[in-house]
């Protein structure tokens, strides 16, 4: 995707992400987290809200094809709601500004997450800066 | 829990972290790359550190109480994979993360509201 051609306000990315178990699992053994805050025998099944946003990032990133070398600059994300581990969100990410400064793309990406009710479970803004757009 | 934190961040983990999230810049997994672009070495992600960040001092906790909670970063300077990082407890809700030349690399705050 060619960055320099899409105005801001543009949608680029709508699809769906499985949040699985293994998942979650490989995840906070990753990270360091405690599974038990996660994943109990009461029937607790909980997506770590950081999951959701590093998956969703992650996800953007790759539909997108973003140049290789791409830094990431400053993120917000908001936690709305509890999501279960096996659902499916749609994410959606939205080019919200698009800036050329000094020979550099700055990007800021927002992205929803909705879970199958069309409720916001997540809503994060990820600043980035494509220092060159020569390569992919 | 401790207010501090230290870690080090192999590349065998960002190379998971890469594939649980889908993020497969060269720049965290090739160090020849990231060197090509101005590093010292492959760089870990912003968002793995903060999700060590997130586990370690449980920012998820007021989440399992269904509140909203919001989480803003600066990634001030790239922190380095292998190199020793370390987490703290600046002020009530705002953690930063140092490299071993004190510089802050990631100030973050957060809340739930």
């Amino acid at each position: 995707m060619d960055f320099a051609e899409i105005p801001e306000g543009t949608m680029v990315v709508n699809k769906e992400i499985l949040f699985s178990e293994d998942n979650i699992i490989r995840f906070l053994s990753v990270s360091g987290g405690n599974v038990t805050n996660y994943i109990s025998e009461e029937e607790r099944r909980l997506v770590p809200p950081t999951l959701m946003a590093a998956k969703a990032l992650g996800t953007m990133l790759g539909v997108t094809g973003i140049a290789r070398g791409t830094l990431h600059t400053s993120q917000r994300i908001e936690y709305l709601r509890q999501v279960s581990s096996d659902s499916t969100l749609t994410m959606q990410a939205t080019v919200a500004k698009n800036k050329k400064r000094a020979g550099a793309r700055f990007l800021t990406i927002e992205i929803t997450l909705l879970n199958l009710k069309g409720d916001k479970v997540l809503f994060a803004s990820s600043g980035l800066v494509i220092r060159s757009e020569n390569y992919k | 829990m401790n207010n501090e934190f230290k870690v080090r961040i192999s590349q065998e983990k960002v190379k998971e972290y890469a594939v649980i999230s889908g993020d497969h810049n060269p720049i965290h997994q090739d160090p020849s790359f990231a060197r090509e672009e101005g590093f010292d070495g492959a760089i870990v992600h912003g968002m793995f550190v903060l999700s060590l960040m997130g586990e370690y001092f449980n920012c998820s906790n007021f989440f399992h109480l269904r509140e909203k909670v919001v989480l803003s970063a600066k990634f001030k300077k790239p922190v380095y994979v292998g190199e020793e990082i370390r987490f703290f407890v600046e002020t009530k809700g705002k953690i930063v993360v140092k490299n071993s030349k004190d510089d802050i690399c990631v100030e973050t705050s957060w809340a739930n509201n």
